[in-house]
């Protein structure tokens, strides 16, 4: 159902109960976000999308990434009650993870370059976004990494730090971690992630390592392709469709003018 | 603390069945293997991942999340101080650190002979008695550091 | 099995025949606080006289009758003399007692009050007991201080059945409700209006109007699940233990009634793994309830049927949070989820899920009995009904207690409670566990309901009362609570996970005398952030024991900090240990302490503490019998 509200006084429209962030990136209004990603069901982890919903004398404090809208609400993304939260969970981070140059980036654009709360591991990297645990479960299936521990010890890893069983190591989570938490590192044709080593395959067309074997199998089981669709890394493939496309008789009616 | 393997797995289908057809049972099966092992073995998790169709790393996180669950072989007593409030204003700190001394361990942590595994608990739910401290099944109300040695020694035997 | 009123009528008969013998019976409390306070041995004891015995005396069990810290209790009742209870038993006293029970008559020794009659309160009827040969100088139960100001809905079993027994739940009128509902083919939405009008709130702490909640249920689309909410987590509060232990068919019944109400086959009661008796009775109850058909299919003959599973918690406080329960219940780790989608709509596996504290299904059968307007004319407009609390700390008389909303904090703590334990000041309540708030001297004029103790920055909550005396030290206590909430807490978003930890670096740094000024502002700054940004309730409400506290007692933080001292001497760091002139030198205090040579006195001389070497660990003040050891 088509629904009309306002973001900072501009009335704007949209279907009832989409993502309040959908809305107002259509509307070109930017929210700041750390753990959302729109592949990725949102969680709300981080609060840094954290916006005020105002109705009458009701108001709330609420995550942007997965709010429902309804009609007649009025969202404030940057007032005072907004920005005091936004400032604290940036001091929060920056507290937690000092090096870490997203933060870094993102607290000065705020005004804040240091803070006075005590840092507990100033090698930490990890913001609990829990994007690498979506990842891994809801794109790639496997469901090798978790949650571990809870409160202040929580942490991101794999069963007792050990080689996981299921873990087919494509490195989802390390690529999608805004970052850098995670390490893997590629040695010849060895990776390694998640203290486990996975043989690399090299594409048949650019001799590029591209793909772990165990990665391979794992698509070729869940997809039911066979083995030789891996042959060549996805930029090889996406050159052979470009040959094959420039090679199609089209019909008249579909020239490209 | 080596588990014969045959002995694990006879034991968790043993505990997986009688569980079948219920519901969430996945933390009423780990409660079981704790009771029966006196912790979670790692294979005993790898075998309910395989027998449940849950992810192993699922199992893990909720090992670790919860209070209850150990990965660490327990003593033969589990020795819990209540931490609750009312436990707390009448002396339950107290009490806490005169047992860690006792049974020279720090809270978490088993006793050298194995026999006393010293941990808190939020909240046993007996407040008029404060402070308490259970062991095993039993709950001991009116708890006074004097009284220490005297409850300790019912269990060493 | 049972099929109709008329069957429940039998057994109610054989019930009250057993709950009213023609020979003496003795029960022994065996709650969790009994058996903490040594019950078992009274039982054991009484077993063993009554075997070799020949007269014919009936030795029961029963649930928590309130008074816990009197505990052990023993009821006794002679027929056509009356009901006696006794308290603190032993099983020496135990010996005593049957000895004169042989006798038919009631010793008394022990006797603390007795019985004038019982309340049958689903019918309003009331079984009177002749008064012959009751101990002199002992009150009557309704004229005991403790009790007086009670009234009991939600605890009108406990104490006064055998758990164990359906008879004995039937006989005092249980299951009649729902017979009633079924067999009248009354229509599911015309009881949610009732209890709409019953004005029932939740009794967890939510205080979310229960009618509005089933309405709300029963609405949306899907697969309906009932969910009993028995995680009590509120460290201090002992409710639900008590009705889950004593009377867990009145569960059982109020869950039915919701379930056929709003369109439910299947119900989990969630127990915290803390509460193992609580989790063998309920047990017990559903076996039974399954043996007499009055679960699973064709319930009293008719459709509607309904199945309720057990599942353990497993020591997450964060999982009496409805939506972490739901994870729990579905293998998962105990993590909230945001609320703009309501349970009640998607909850358990994304099925309308309505969930509500155990109270708050212990009350239904006895509104579908009595009636919405009978409910809701008790307590006050806004807040209907009664409320249990556990009333606890440096009170005289510690114990579980249910009173009518409204009531004010003064009546609970000196009146019923018997003011503040060895006549020591009185300095604070705190209410609504860790989400909850300490509240001082002048706040006892008011009244407890739903909405006066919000206001004043506290809150109900699901009923335990904590009272503090002038020995206790309320930066320490706000500390207690954000450690427990900090070892709680989930951990998955920012406010909570990184904030508490912050708000307790800085109350352990101000308890040990190295706080500032700044910490101060630091924990206020903290308090707004996390209260506003938290994802669910736990962190919404965990600063509300600083807040509360640095509102009320903000000269005990400045203490702390400029002074280096603690007003209620307990922050270790800031207080030494001395014996005073009170000393007789009967040197207990030398024999309790761990610390060789600390404690040095000639015998029936003055004694004294080597600060150097003390270790403050409080055995000395502990074991002192003339108060000679000062803690400042």
């Amino acid at each position: 159902m088509g629904i009309t509200f306002k973001i900072d006084g501009m009335t704007v429209q949209a279907e009832e109960n989409e993502p309040l962030i959908d809305v107002a990136n259509r509307y070109g209004i930017k929210i700041p976000t750390l753990c959302y990603h729109n592949a990725l069901e949102a969680t709300g982890n981080c609060r840094i999308c954290s916006v005020e919903v105002k109705h009458g004398s009701w108001s709330k404090l609420v995550t942007a990434c997965n709010y429902p809208v309804w009609q007649d609400m009025e969202v404030s993304t940057k007032n005072e009650r907004v920005m005091f939260s936004r400032k604290m969970t940036l001091k929060m981070l920056l507290a937690r993870c000092p090096q870490v140059e997203p933060v870094q980036k993102l607290a000065k654009e705020y005004g804040i370059s240091a803070t006075e709360y005590p840092t507990r591991n100033f090698e930490e990297k990890c913001i609990l976004c829990y994007m690498c645990v979506r990842a891994c479960e809801e794109l790639i299936g496997t469901k090798s990494i978790s949650a571990i521990n809870r409160g202040i010890e929580k942490t991101i890893g794999v069963p007792f730090d050990e080689a996981s069983p299921t873990c087919i190591g494509c490195a989802s989570c390390a690529n999608i971690c805004p970052t850098g938490a995670i390490p893997f590192e590629e040695n010849d044709l060895i990776r390694k992630i998640w203290n486990k080593e996975f043989e690399m395959l090299r594409c048949t067309e650019c001799g590029k390592a591209h793909i772990t074997k165990a990665q391979r199998d794992y698509l070729c089981r869940k997809n039911g392709v066979k083995p030789d669709y891996f042959d060549k890394c996805d930029a090889c493939k996406r050159k052979d469709l470009a040959h094959t496309f420039n090679s199609l008789i089209l019909p008249d009616e579909m020239e490209i003018k | 603390m080596t588990i014969d393997k045959k002995e694990l797995l006879s034991t968790i289908k043993k505990i997986t069945d009688k569980y079948k057809g219920i519901e969430g049972s996945l933390i009423h099966i780990l409660q079981d293997i704790q009771t029966h092992y006196r912790y979670l073995p790692k294979d005993a998790l790898i075998q309910v991942s395989g027998i449940l169709h849950i992810p192993y790393s699922q199992i893990y996180a909720v090992a670790t999340f919860y209070k209850m669950f150990s990965l660490k072989p327990k003593g033969k007593h589990l020795l819990r101080v209540c931490m609750g409030t009312a436990c707390h204003v009448r002396g339950a700190p107290l009490l806490l650190d005169s047992l860690q001394r006792e049974l020279k361990v720090k809270s978490g942590d088993t006793t050298e002979d194995g026999v006393f595994t010293l941990e808190t608990v939020n909240c046993v739910g007996a407040c008029s008695l404060a402070p308490i401290i259970r062991v095993d099944e039993d709950t001991h109300g009116r708890m006074k550091q004097a009284r220490i040695p005297k409850v300790l020694k019912e269990y060493k035997k | 099995m049972i099929k109709s009123t008329k069957d429940l009528l039998k057994i109610k008969k054989k019930g009250l025949d057993n709950l009213y013998p023609d020979h003496p019976k003795i029960a022994v409390g065996m709650a969790t606080c009994g058996l903490a306070a040594g019950a078992r041995g009274v039982y054991d004891k009484l077993l063993q006289l009554a075997g070799k015995t020949k007269s014919k005396i009936e030795i029961g069990v029963t649930g928590c009758l309130g008074l816990c810290q009197a505990e052990p209790l023993v009821d006794v009742y002679i027929p056509q003399k009356g009901r006696v209870v006794y308290r603190s038993m032993t099983p020496k006293k135990a010996e005593t007692l049957f000895k004169g029970v042989s006798k038919g008559e009631f010793p008394k020794g022990n006797a603390l009050f007795y019985f004038t009659s019982d309340d049958f309160i689903q019918t309003g009827e009331k079984h009177k007991y002749p008064k012959k040969g009751i101990p002199t100088g002992i009150k009557s139960y309704e004229k005991y201080p403790f009790y007086s100001k009670q009234l009991k809905i939600a605890l009108r079993n406990c104490g006064f059945i055998d758990p164990d027994s359906i008879e004995h739940y039937i006989a005092r009128d249980g299951y009649f409700g729902i017979a009633k509902l079924l067999e009248e083919k009354r229509d599911p939405e015309s009881i949610i209006e009732d209890v709409k009008k019953s004005g029932l709130r939740g009794r967890g702490g939510g205080g979310f109007p229960t009618g509005r909640k089933w309405a709300s249920c029963r609405k949306a689309e899907g697969d309906h699940y009932i969910i009993c909410n028995a995680d009590e987590g509120d460290p201090g509060a002992y409710m639900d233990r008590s009705i889950c232990e004593g009377d867990p068919h009145s569960i059982i019944e109020g869950m039915m009634i919701g379930a056929y109400a709003i369109g439910s086959k299947k119900g989990f009661i969630y127990v915290r793994e803390e509460y193992p008796l609580a989790v063998k009775n309920l047990g017990i109850a559903l076996e039974k309830a399954y043996k007499e058909g009055l679960l699973g299919k064709k319930i009293f003959g008719s459709d509607f049927e309904f199945d309720i599973q057990i599942n353990r918690g497993a020591g997450a406080f964060v999982c009496g949070e409805s939506t972490a329960l739901m994870a729990s219940l579905e293998g998962k780790i105990g993590e909230p989820r945001a609320k703009y989608i309501h349970t009640v709509e998607h909850g358990y596996k994304n099925q309308p899920s309505n969930l509500n504290n155990v109270e708050t299904w212990n009350n239904v059968p006895t509104i579908m009995m009595r009636g919405a307007d009978w409910f809701s004319s008790i307590g006050t407009p806004k807040s209907t009904g009664t409320k249990v609390f556990s009333l606890v700390g440096k009170v005289e008389n510690s114990g579980l207690i249910e009173v009518p909303m409204g009531i004010t904090l003064k009546e609970i703590v000196y009146d019923i409670g018997g003011g503040i334990l060895s006549k020591k000041k009185f300095k604070s309540t705190q209410t609504g566990g860790p989400s909850g708030g300490c509240l001082p001297q002048d706040s006892l004029e008011l009244s407890v309901d739903f909405d006066t103790l919000t206001k004043a920055g506290s809150m109900m909550g699901s009923g335990g009362l904590i009272v503090m005396d002038e020995n206790t030290c309320m930066v320490d206590v706000a500390r207690y609570f954000t450690n427990f909430l900090a070892e709680e807490s989930c951990g998955r978003c920012i406010p909570c996970r990184e904030g508490l930890f912050h708000m307790l670096n800085i109350l352990n740094d101000i308890c040990t005398g190295k706080g500032k000024m700044q910490h101060i502002d630091q924990l206020e700054e903290l308090s707004k952030y996390i209260i506003d940004s938290s994802l669910c309730a736990l962190g919404g409400s965990a600063p509300n024991p600083v807040a509360s506290t640095l509102k009320y007692f903000r000269n005990e933080y400045i203490a702390h900090i400029k002074d280096k001292k603690c007003p209620g001497g307990v922050c270790k760091d800031l207080i030494e240990y001395s014996i005073s002139d009170k000393c007789t030198g009967c040197t207990l205090c030398v024999k309790s302490c761990p610390v060789e040579g600390c404690i040095t006195g000639v015998k029936d001389k003055l004694h004294s503490i080597n600060k150097d070497i003390c270790i403050k660990c409080g055995s000395c003040f502990e074991v002192c019998n003339f108060d000679a050891v000062v803690r400042k």
